[in-house]
């Protein structure tokens, strides 16, 4: 652990009908906040789900990796510098799973600069009333910390069987006709909503007494899913400063989340240095997350 | 520190296609002998309940049987497939939650971490490099990365599509089914394991190669300016690079003593093409490729670790033996794994 995050971006113009674009935009906000040349970032980890035409191949990552001008030839770059990008997806909370994954990439020094970027859009690339996402986009740039006690600190990661998984989302290839490349279905358990805020509450509290957490001192992130879902994590953690990013954003943030949430606290100084921000994660599986960060 | 593969999986299929029947059932014929071209004979063809789940599972289940893992012992589980089948014969292709979620409530780690990556054919090679650091940094102790690739839709599309010898779909009538699984965790001693594994996406060739759902046809397809990909300038990205590791560190190709390499099983003279110009930039005749693609196709994720399984099932890779592996995939992304055989039996 110990990982720190040196820029976050975001792109939330919804004029912009790419996920890639959107990535791309808040990728290039996080690297020229951290202040280094883009060929310098060492790894790119897309946590975006949903993206234009259901487009499986390559990475996505790999094509935002070319938007943001980083390693395009290796042979033809001077200097030379592999960097390389791949995509990481689970559900809303993939961002959670990047950051463990980008901690220990600069933890045993193979990189040095890992971005963490994510955007969902509905693959027709046209609004969709009953797309359940809000369509943009953020980034998360990091590096390796030298203080124990800043950055990264802690983590836990929980799943719970439950019908639908909660969510699902997935494209019934035998009924998409020639539809495929702009449809996506989205089922729910009817209960998903109770299910997954018990299940993210029962483990944040879990994750906060580990770590001998108060909810007055801390920043909360949590996921997105409903109003219900955010109020109820505010509630039930007693955290006064919790985000609540569907209000701002007229919806489920989903894989935006983190970088959404990190980019308002740190970019917007309403975290301090020596601030706890804890990103308490609950999505499709059931699955929940926690991460502790300090600022 | 070193990660290990501790133990190996793998499934194929029973139902076998051959080329030549494949060809056959192509709407418009090509002018050129693809079998010849490709050495592809025959590749498995998964039944259709065997959805990329079940092909997972059930290397998951092969790996487990000769580790000396449990299943509840695992810390993660990491899929790295490109497609994500689900329901068997109903072909729902699934973004979340991640297949990673379904594999390991099967196979009873309910305390492991899971996610999946998605890396093109490079996704297996992702999920031992992110294992690998993972496991160097402490973060976890032992993990699971599998990939159950039902891909040959793909060339259910491609038969029915392909209209010219130009058309981008031909790299599609070269696939075969499959599932492979690796349990890692640290190695014992320097006598096994991964001496290094560094992969690179030269991210400018993005778009040579695209998958997604046809709009002539219900299913998915695959895009690939196949030319391009195997250029010769392509393919020497990745001894650059090796070249380049090896500067800082005093050593050199000859020094690595590889007794095998394995390249990505895209078709013979493909192959071929990748030692020699290999070869041609290290100035060195590099070890033989090990191939088993005339018998299973492009297996996408799985091809490098099929090759290991069979080559280990066949005696014909042996403890002691170094294997140098090297990927080749859509981003492109390419790389190194050099890797040590000690105690990895099949």
């Amino acid at each position: 652990m110990g990982a720190i995050i040196i820029g976050t971006g975001i792109s939330t113009d919804s004029k912009i009908r790419s996920a890639l674009s959107h990535a791309s935009i808040a990728g290039k906000q996080a690297i020229e906040k951290a202040g280094i040349d883009p060929t310098e970032v060492d790894v790119v980890i897309n946590t975006g789900i949903y993206r234009e035409h259901n487009m499986v191949e390559p990475a996505m990552a790999a094509i935002i990796q070319k938007d943001l001008g980083i390693n395009l030839d290796y042979v033809k770059a001077n200097p030379r510098r592999a960097a390389f990008s791949f995509d990481l997806m689970n559900g809303g909370i993939g961002a959670l799973d990047a950051l463990n994954v980008a901690d220990s990439m600069l933890q045993s020094d193979s990189s040095k600069y890992v971005l963490i970027v994510s955007a969902d859009i509905h693959p027709s690339t046209l609004p969709q009333k009953d797309f359940p996402f809000a369509e943009l986009g953020s980034a998360i740039l990091l590096k390796k910390g030298n203080d124990p006690k800043k950055g990264l600190i802690a983590n836990r990661f929980a799943t719970k069987k439950h019908k639908f998984c909660g969510r699902m989302g997935s494209l019934k290839t035998n009924e998409m006709g020639k539809t495929g490349r702009s449809r996506v279905d989205i089922v729910e358990a009817p209960d998903y909503v109770e299910a997954i805020t018990q299940f993210t509450v029962d483990t944040a509290k879990s994750f906060m007494e580990e770590h001998k957490l108060s909810g007055q001192d801390l920043h909360l992130i949590p996921s997105q899913i409903s109003a219900s879902y955010v109020a109820a994590m505010q509630d039930a953690l007693k955290v006064t400063n919790t985000l609540d990013l569907f209000k701002i954003y007229k919806g489920d943030t989903h894989t935006s989340t983190f970088g959404l949430g990190l980019h308002s606290l740190l970019k917007g100084g309403l975290a301090k240095a020596g601030d706890k921000i804890l990103l308490a994660g609950g999505g499709s599986g059931l699955a929940a997350a926690c991460v502790l960060y300090v600022s | 520190m070193r990660s290990r593969f501790e133990s190996l999986g793998a499934f194929f299929p029973e139902k076998v296609q051959t080329m030549s029947d494949r060809i056959a059932s192509m709407t418009n014929q090509p002018t050129f002998d693809l079998q010849a071209i490709t050495g592809i004979k025959e590749t498995r063809v998964a039944a259709p309940e065997e959805d990329s789940l079940h092909l997972a599972l059930q290397a998951a289940k092969d790996c487990l049987k000769r580790s000396s893992y449990k299943a509840e012992d695992l810390d993660i589980v990491i899929s790295c497939s490109i497609s994500r089948y689900i329901d068997g014969a109903v072909n729902n292709c699934i973004f979340e939650p991640p297949l990673s979620l379904l594999i390991k409530n099967e196979i009873g780690a309910p305390r492991a971490m899971h996610f999946d990556v998605s890396n093109a054919c490079a996704g297996l090679f992702t999920g031992v490099l992110i294992l690998d650091r993972m496991i160097k940094s402490g973060a976890i102790k032992r993990g699971l990365v599998v990939s159950g690739e039902h891909i040959t839709h793909i060339s259910r599309t491609a038969v029915k599509e392909i209209k010219d010898s130009m058309d981008p779909q031909f790299g599609s009538m070269t696939v075969g089914d499959s599932g492979a699984a690796i349990i890692m965790d640290q190695a014992t001693s320097d006598a096994e394991g991964i001496d290094y594994l560094e992969l690179m996406t030269c991210s400018d060739y993005s778009r040579l190669c695209i998958g997604m759902p046809s709009e002539e046809n219900p299913g998915p397809a695959l895009y690939t300016i196949n030319a391009e990909m195997h250029k010769k300038d392509r393919v020497q990205l990745w001894p650059n690079y090796q070249m380049d590791y090896y500067k800082n560190r005093d050593t050199d190709i000859a020094q690595e003593k590889f007794d095998y390499i394995i390249h990505h099983q895209v078709g013979l003279r493909a192959v071929s093409n990748f030692n020699r110009y290999g070869s041609e930039f290290f100035q060195f005749d590099l070890p033989p490729p090990l191939n088993i693609l005339e018998e299973t196709g492009n297996t996408s994720t799985t091809a490098h670790f099929l090759v290991l399984y069979k080559a280990l099932q066949d005696g014909k890779v042996k403890k002691g033996q170094k294997i140098l592996m090297v990927p080749a995939a859509s981003g492109v992304v390419t790389g190194f794994l050099s890797l040590k055989i000690a105690n990895l039996g099949v």
